[in-house]
């Protein structure tokens, strides 16, 4: 099982497995943050929003105080008005047309004085079997209607205080079957108050009071319930919450939904909270709700809403879940970026090191493999280039010493000539120029002897400086014989280097350079100087002639040839330094057409 | 490297795109609120609630959204609306269109020019078509200067009872004027059909008069209810001079004496203490409680949508002719700074055809745009709600001139000279005094108000 699951997870990518641990890193840190957060932050909200919510409550209830409160101030100034008490102190002596004069009067003066409650659907005022100051076109109210309901009685027994009747159908209370089966008019639900109106006011230090009069005056005031609906609809606003108004029975009053109708009652469990302000949590039909409620003090009234809980937190968990996912989605991003900037990193030089082990596979060591800039690839890609490099001068120093050591075999071979012979030819000729009094053919033929001489004299490598200025000064001598006037010597040595030890004619090529090229078709004398110095760091050899020298185009085609062919001089000397001393040397060609050429060669000590 | 680079701005990009979602939707919402500044807002004040405000705000819609320099807010007051444009006036914050009452405001603001020569708007707009006038409607404070012009005319008519037509077999009331009854007729029809407790009709010897369950019929008091039969007499408000009121003439007489005897002489209407008792018309009319009832055309639109079983008939006649009143407001242009504005709802108001339509099809208005008055158009606003009587009865007495201008447009000082009739008129109305006593005892306290006539 584990098997297979490692299995599976091998072929991934990096990039990928990067991606997935990344994400993983991101996201869950994320979760349980997010987790702890709206923990916090929903205990807060339902905290918050609890004393906002009953803050609104209170703040409605508080509206609707005012209103209420408007209409008990207006009914009071009535009371004390002399205008009210002049018409009705003389009410027992009414005629009909006073009645209707006064009607008309108190329907101008009624509906001024409730001016500023706009809420006032309808004020009158009701006595002895007539209604006086009606003005609404809307409700229409009749003498019986009156004494149906009973309103004068309910403001009599209350002796002048407000009364307040709330809950109740208008039709039902009327009594009209004409209002009970329309069913739907726009005053079925009304708040009325009812008032005894005891008119009675100061004037000139005499107290005026009504007289007895056949009925004292009822003042019934009508607010329509849209008018107190408005005092609290859409005061919450969350979805689905409930805000109703319910009287001292626990019967609605004002009601902005369905699930507590006008005229209903509401559940006990609501209603007991009559006479209190605050907020609990309830179940209510299967959900749960909070229960924000507030009193009406005085009145018997209690405001209440009911937001349900999954609303009261939807809006701040949406926008969590907006934030939430927001920044997952933004993490997820970012990691996938950085898993690809990541993995790039570190795949792209591994895969310059596979296809640089494909080069070295193929035989190519030039160790120019790129170094990455992260620290551990780069040792990595450094050791590997190294790795090449050391490769490929291993294979290079096998590859010459073997032919090194062929060269000396064939250097034996060539030994095996034998030398004695070539001396006595060579002695016989001196002779025969001597007894032919041609001592100048005898001098070359001395110097040729002694050269054989020395180069056949043993088989090391290299040979002293002296032996090695005596060779070269043969060998000049010889040259100078064949060149004559074309060029002279000078050899300056100094006298402590005569015992170190340079290659075996190794002046001899660079000489012969000098005098076959340099030297030729050159007007002038050529001075030809090869110098021997030490100083503490190597031996300095010098071969200088002031012949004609090279362009720098010259130079180069020189050098290529000397690359491409083996056998030109210079190349020879060169090989066979780099054979003995590795990069133990110096090798400098200065030349300038007209001037000459010098060619230093500093052979180190320790290098 | 290139690539990667790419990448990068195009992540950086998302979020400054996600972050600058919200920015520039505020910055769409301020250009708009910036866009709206160019509006000029026009308020027009208007007294009516219910259904009639909702159709005046569906006309300001639809007028706000064909003039998009213009927008029109209907301010509605319900009560108290002179006192509370008074206020408004004086507070210098004068609305740029109100509806007016004639018998109280319109012409002594005219006189101190808060209210426009609306007259000089349209002479200035070559637009303004003139044929949607009809000369009834124009409120003209002189004969040039034009205070205001109805809109919503109503006009008074019979409703009644066919089931107790029916009940009680009596012949049912003429719809048209020509055919009206006379005055005779119409008695004797309402007695037939004023019932008593016990079962008993107005014209049996045994008849309870003080314990009447039927009326007959039940009239309107204030003048709208008293011209028709005046105009039947061959009078106007005023006498034909305009020196004097015409209640105290001898027409005048007859006609008040007619209608307060119709309670205190043959009991077919209800004294004002049974009054009290009688709950609106179309209660009255659907609980069985009046067989029949003088009242204003508006009343079409509350029965018709309480689906009273009803229907409406000419006013009967006193005199040769049958006639009827019309009753409307007055909507006038304010001095303000925006009255080039306001004076295009108006413009609009009065001019383009079937604006007021819904108001016209609940039976609640009929035309004051002549154009409007069409055979076809007029028939069109005919819904099958509307009582089987409702273009005899209502619409053509408008077309044809039986319903006469309401006096309010005309009459000098009406609101004084009504303010001494009405309350003397009480004790008519009670019972306690003759016409010919009541009109005696005001007659000069009257006359001293009577000021002629406007417009002449």
């Amino acid at each position: 099982m584990l098997k297979t699951g490692r299995m599976a997870i091998k072929p991934i990518g990096l990039a990928v497995k990067l991606c997935v641990i990344l994400i993983l890193f991101a996201i869950v840190p994320l979760l349980f943050m997010q987790r702890a957060v709206v923990e916090l932050y929903e205990k807060n909200i339902i905290k918050t929003t609890c004393d906002s919510s009953l803050a609104t409550v209170i703040a409605n209830n508080k509206a609707l105080d005012l209103i209420l409160g408007g209409v008990e101030t207006s009914t009071q100034l009535m009371l004390g008005s002399d205008f009210y008490y002049d018409i009705f102190s003389k009410m027992n002596d009414f005629t009909v047309a006073d009645r209707i004069r006064y009607d008309r009067l108190l329907t101008s003066e009624i509906s001024r004085q409730f001016i500023a409650q706009s809420e006032v659907a309808e004020a009158y005022l009701y006595a002895a079997d007539w209604i006086y100051g009606r003005h609404s076109s809307e409700i229409t109210t009749t003498v019986t209607d009156v004494q149906n309901a009973a309103w004068n009685n309910i403001a009599h027994e209350a002796m002048g205080l407000p009364v307040w009747i709330s809950g109740y159908d208008y039709g039902e209370a009327t009594g009209s079957e004409y209002l009970q089966q329309k069913g739907d008019y726009s005053f079925r639900y009304i708040l009325t108050m009812v008032r005894e109106m005891n008119f009675q006011f100061p004037r000139f230090g005499t107290y005026y009071t009504l007289p007895q009069i056949e009925e004292i005056p009822v003042l019934v005031v009508h607010i329509k319930e849209n008018s107190i609906r408005k005092t609290f609809e859409g005061s919450i606003k969350y979805r689905d919450s409930l805000y109703t108004l319910v009287n001292e029975e626990g019967t609605v009053i004002s009601s902005d939904n369905e699930v507590f109708p006008i005229h209903s009652q509401v559940p006990e469990d609501i209603s007991s909270f009559n006479g209190k302000s605050g907020y609990c949590f309830l179940d209510h039909e299967g959900r749960q709700y909070l229960l924000c409620y507030d009193s009406l003090d005085g009145r018997g009234f209690l405001s209440f809403a009911l937001i349900p809980m999954d609303n009261l937190m939807e809006d701040a968990v949406s926008q969590i879940r907006f934030v939430k996912n927001f920044f997952s989605l933004l993490l997820i991003l970012l990691s996938v970026v950085v898993a690809i900037l990541l993995s790039r990193t570190m795949t792209s030089p591994v895969y310059a090191l596979v296809k640089a082990s494909k080069r070295v596979a193929g035989g190519d060591f030039c160790a120019d493999t790129p170094l990455p800039r992260q620290r551990e690839l780069r040792v990595l890609t450094e050791s590997f280039n190294q790795m090449e490099r050391d490769i490929s001068k291993l294979i290079y120093e096998n590859y010459e010493i073997s032919l090194r050591e062929k060269e000396t075999q064939l250097m034996a071979l060539s030994m095996q000539i034998n030398p004695h012979f070539l001396y006595n030819t060579l002695n016989t000729i001196n002779l025969i120029s001597i007894r032919n009094k041609d001592y100048e053919t005898s001098d070359l033929i001395v110097s040729l002897s002694e050269m054989l001489q020395y180069t056949y004299k043993d088989q090391t490598e290299k040979g002293r400086v002296e032996d090695e200025y005596a060779w070269i000064s043969n060998y000049l001598y010889i040259m100078s014989g064949r060149y004559k006037g074309v060029f002279r010597s000078e050899i300056e040595i100094d006298e402590d280097v005569m015992d170190e030890k340079i290659p075996k004619l190794i002046l001899q090529p660079l000489a012969e350079n000098a005098i076959l090229h340099g030297f030729r078709n050159i007007d002038h004398m050529g001075v030809l100087k090869i110098e021997i110095k030490k100083d503490e760091n190597a031996l300095h050899l010098t071969v200088a002639d002031n012949g004609a020298g090279m362009t720098m185009e010259e130079l180069e085609k020189y050098k290529e040839a000397a690359a491409q062919n083996g056998h030109v001089g210079i190349s020879n000397v060169h090989r066979r330094l780099t054979l003995i001393y590795g990069e133990g040397y110096d090798f400098d060609v200065s030349t300038s057409p007209g001037i000459g050429t010098q060619i230093s060669i500093d052979l180190f000590y320790n290098r | 490297m290139k690539k990667r680079r790419l990448f990068n701005i195009f992540v950086a990009g998302m979020v400054i795109m996600a972050m600058t979602g919200c920015s520039s939707n505020e910055a769409g919402g301020s250009k708009a609120a910036e866009a709206k500044g160019d509006v000029v807002e026009v308020r027009f004040t208007e007294w009516d609630g219910g259904d009639t405000l909702a159709v005046y705000e569906e006309i300001a819609e639809n007028f706000n959204k064909t003039h998009p320099g213009i927008h029109v807010t209907i301010m509605n007051i319900p009560d108290e609306y002179d006192t509370k444009l008074t206020t408004m006036i004086a507070g210098n914050d004068t609305p740029e269109i109100c509806m007016m009452n004639s018998d109280t405001l319109l012409f002594p603001l005219a006189e101190e020019g808060i209210v426009l020569n609306m007259q000089d708007y349209i002479a200035k707009d070559s637009d303004f078509d003139v044929s949607a006038l009809g000369d009834q409607f124009k409120y003209m404070l002189n004969a040039d200067y034009m205070a205001g012009y109805g809109i919503g005319s109503e006009n008074i008519c019979m409703f009644y009872n066919p089931g107790l037509f029916e009940e009680y077999g009596v012949e049912e009331p003429p719809a048209k004027y020509s055919d009206a009854w006379d005055w005779d007729t119409f008695v004797n029809t309402a007695q037939k059909l004023t019932i008593d407790k016990n079962g008993k009709n107005a014209l049996d010897p045994d008849f309870d008069a003080d314990n009447i369950d039927i009326y007959g019929v039940n009239i309107q008091k204030w003048w709208a209810g008293i011209m028709p039969f005046l105009y039947g007499e061959g009078m106007e408000y005023l006498t034909e001079d305009g020196q004097s009121i015409a209640y105290a003439s001898e027409q005048g007489i007859d006609v008040l004496q007619k209608l307060a005897d119709l309670t205190y002489v043959y009991h077919v209407a209800p004294t004002p203490t049974a009054g009290e008792t009688m709950p609106g018309l179309s209660e009255a009319l659907a609980t069985n409680k009046v067989a029949m009832s003088f009242d204003g055309q508006w009343s079409n639109a509350g029965l018709m949508e309480d689906g009273v079983e009803y229907n409406v008939a000419a006013l009967p006649r006193m005199g040769d002719t049958a006639s009827t009143v019309a009753t409307y407001g007055a909507i006038s242009l304010m001095k303000t700074d925006k009255a080039d504005e306001a004076f295009e709802f108006i413009k609009y108001l009065l001019t383009e055809t079937g604006v007021c339509a819904p108001l016209q099809q609940s039976g609640l208005w009929l035309p004051t745009n002549m154009k409007e008055y069409d055979d076809a158009y007029m028939q069109s606003m005919i819904t099958d709600k509307h009582p089987s009587n409702y273009y005899d009865a209502v619409v053509k007495p408008m077309i044809d001139g039986t319903a006469k201008t309401p006096v309010t447009v005309y009459v000098k000082n009406f609101s004084k000279i009504n303010d001494v009739i009405t309350p003397a008129l009480d004790d008519l109305w009670s019972g306690e005094k003759t016409a010919a006593e009541v009109m005696g005892e005001i007659k000069d306290e009257a006359d001293a108000q009577v000021q002629g006539f406007y417009g002449k």
